[in-house]
């Protein structure tokens, strides 16, 4: 009798044990998950509705929200991002796909060294690589130096309204132009040899085989890399921060270094809490509309 | 066999080795304009042969900068492999959970993990900045630590790559008599490791070149991460010695080409695999 009992208390047991093995599983996520993201994402959204005084929020409705829409310089950040994303992203895309289409092709020569020279820029560090470019790009930099060798005047790269952008742009392209060759020739390795060999039997030339093979193929992660490219865009913070500080006079300013400056150099809480809504908001509104236009590719 | 040259390997080559040259040239610029001086390095025309002041460099370093560089990579490796771990382990399980079982809970859950991922981070800087500062966590490791267990990216990674795995091992699994964690730990981790390694290297490089959250929440010298500590160099002296900077920014380099010469194969291939599936 009493055999019994324990024996079904044993199955009553494994049982609940069986039910609640996911919910353990998951429970170390789930906390976190609670605390450190959907608690902050819940209390950000309370705080970009007030004011932050004394220490806590005090309700002030819309008030923030109706600021930024006469906030001339977060909108002229905002178009500064646009700027870049624009020329930018599909600057380095293009060369991504170039070099990787290239760093694949079966007859370059120690393709392992050169694979190893494209890889390295990811390696070094954000801050590391933006304060070397802020000296390359220097007025009398590197770079101008070089120009200078085949008689170009120097360029005021970090000093003009205009070459600002064009600075913070290159150092971007030369830092993540790598990453997004080693992702797409990841694709490219997904590629059936064959199906090359089956275009030149048909008389297909390299050109032909490029956009008729290579790029439908990388398709899917072209998109995705577009999407995640436009997204980091928009969060561009590190380089304006160390190259030009976003001047001068905010050209080269973008949302987020300008949400660091109004919440933890003015420490303006509720506002910069506005502003990352409002961010958060664009993004997500780019981000559907390019999964509209393209398909989903890699995401769906 | 002999290879006949053709132009269309010539211009591949040369396509490619001008690619290599930009590529690797300013990382070379950094190293050797790290043992030069001012005036060398802003020239009239390029130095690209070491100079002679990496020593005054390396002492301006040590004493004159406001950073103790070697404090701050020793800050940044213990909280990137802590939170490169930690949110490993949790995105792993909590993956798993999502892939291997169905309760409940399972979709609602998915549901709201998947609303989260379109919220961009810089949302939560403010409001963890405020949660951190309230419980006197500001300047440690763990400020930067805990906010890192989240991965939604990895949770779905993980997820994906379970999906695929076999059901027959976990049924073989617990004829056996292992209990899920048990097999979880030493049937379904070891056989993930690709995943695991992509998963892992990904959280490392972000964790390991993040600066803003560091930046707003480490304003103690001695706690700095690498990008912070280097931050701080440009804007903390009226005339800044380069040379020094440089150098500051090299060494900070050496531990990630180290761990990459480690772990060469993984390292490409995670980040290829973390994206291609």
């Amino acid at each position: 009798m009493s055999t019994l009992v324990t024996r079904r208390r044993g199955a009553l047991w494994r049982g609940m044990a069986r039910h609640s093995t996911p919910y353990l599983f998951l429970a170390p996520f789930a906390i976190a998950f609670l605390v450190f993201l959907l608690f902050p994402i819940i209390y950000a959204l309370l705080i970009s509705f007030s004011h932050w005084k004394n220490g806590g929020p005090q309700w002030a409705g819309l008030f923030q929200y109706t600021n930024i829409f006469s906030d001339s310089i977060f909108w002229q950040s905002l178009v500064n991002a646009l700027v870049i994303l624009v020329i930018q992203v599909p600057v380095m895309l293009l060369l991504a796909v170039i070099a990787a289409a290239l760093l694949n092709s079966p007859r370059l020569r120690f393709k392992s060294v050169f694979q190893l020279g494209f890889f390295l820029p990811i390696l070094i560090d954000n801050v590391a690589y933006s304060l070397t470019f802020s000296f390359i790009l220097a007025n009398n930099g590197l770079l101008n130096q070089l120009l200078g060798m085949i008689g170009i005047a120097p360029i005021p790269w970090l000093n003009s309204m205009f070459w600002s952008k064009v600075a913070v742009m290159i150092a971007m392209t030369w830092h993540w132009t790598g990453y997004n060759v080693v992702i797409l020739l990841g694709g490219l390795q997904n590629v059936p040899p064959e199906i090359y060999e089956a275009a030149r039997v048909d008389g297909a030339g390299p050109i032909r085989q490029w956009f008729s093979i290579t790029i439908p193929m990388l398709r899917p992660l072209l998109v995705l890399e577009f999407i995640l490219s436009t997204i980091g865009t928009l969060q561009l913070f590190t380089e304006p921060y160390i190259l030009t500080a976003g001047g001068p006079d905010n050209s080269s300013l973008t949302p987020v270094l300008y949400l660091y400056q109004v919440g933890f150099q003015q420490f303006h809480f509720g506002y910069a809490s506005a502003l990352a809504y409002i961010l958060a908001v664009i993004i997500a509104i780019f981000s559907f509309v390019q999964l509209r236009l393209t398909g989903g590719g890699a995401i769906a | 066999m002999k290879r006949r040259v053709r132009i269309s390997d010539i211009v591949l080559h040369v396509a490619v080795i001008i690619g290599f040259v930009v590529s690797i040239y300013p990382v070379y610029w950094m190293f050797v304009a790290s043992s030069q001086s001012n005036q060398q390095i802003f020239g009239l025309k390029p130095d690209l042969l070491p100079g002679v002041s990496l020593l005054a460099n390396y002492q301006d370093l040590m004493t004159n900068s406001g950073i103790n560089i070697y404090q701050s990579i020793a800050n940044s490796v213990v909280i990137s492999l802590v939170s490169t771990v930690l949110a490993v382990l949790l995105a792993t399980m909590a993956g798993f959970a999502f892939a291997k079982y169905r309760f409940r809970l399972s979709r609602t859950m998915f549901q709201i993990i998947l609303i989260a991922i379109m919220i961009p981070p810089q949302v939560t800087l403010i409001p963890l900045f405020v949660m951190v500062s309230k419980v006197g966590l500001d300047n440690t490791y763990w400020a930067i630590i805990l906010p890192a267990m989240v991965s939604i990216f990895g949770v779905f990674l993980m997820r994906q790559s379970f999906l695929s795995f076999p059901d027959e091992l976990l049924d073989a699994g617990r004829i056996d008599g292992l209990n899920d964690f048990a097999m979880f730990w030493r049937i379904v981790l070891p056989l993930s490791r690709p995943a695991l390694s992509a998963l892992a290297i990904i959280t490392f490089l972000g964790s390991w070149t993040n600066l803003l959250w560091p930046l707003v929440v480490l304003n103690n010298s001695s706690s700095y991460t690498i990008p912070v500590a280097l931050s701080t160099l440009t804007n903390s002296q009226t005339q800044p010695n380069y040379g020094m900077i440089l150098l500051a920014a090299s060494i900070a380099t050496v531990p990630m080409l180290l761990l990459f010469l480690a772990l060469r194969r993984n390292f490409v291939s995670g980040i290829m695999g973390g994206y291609n599936r």
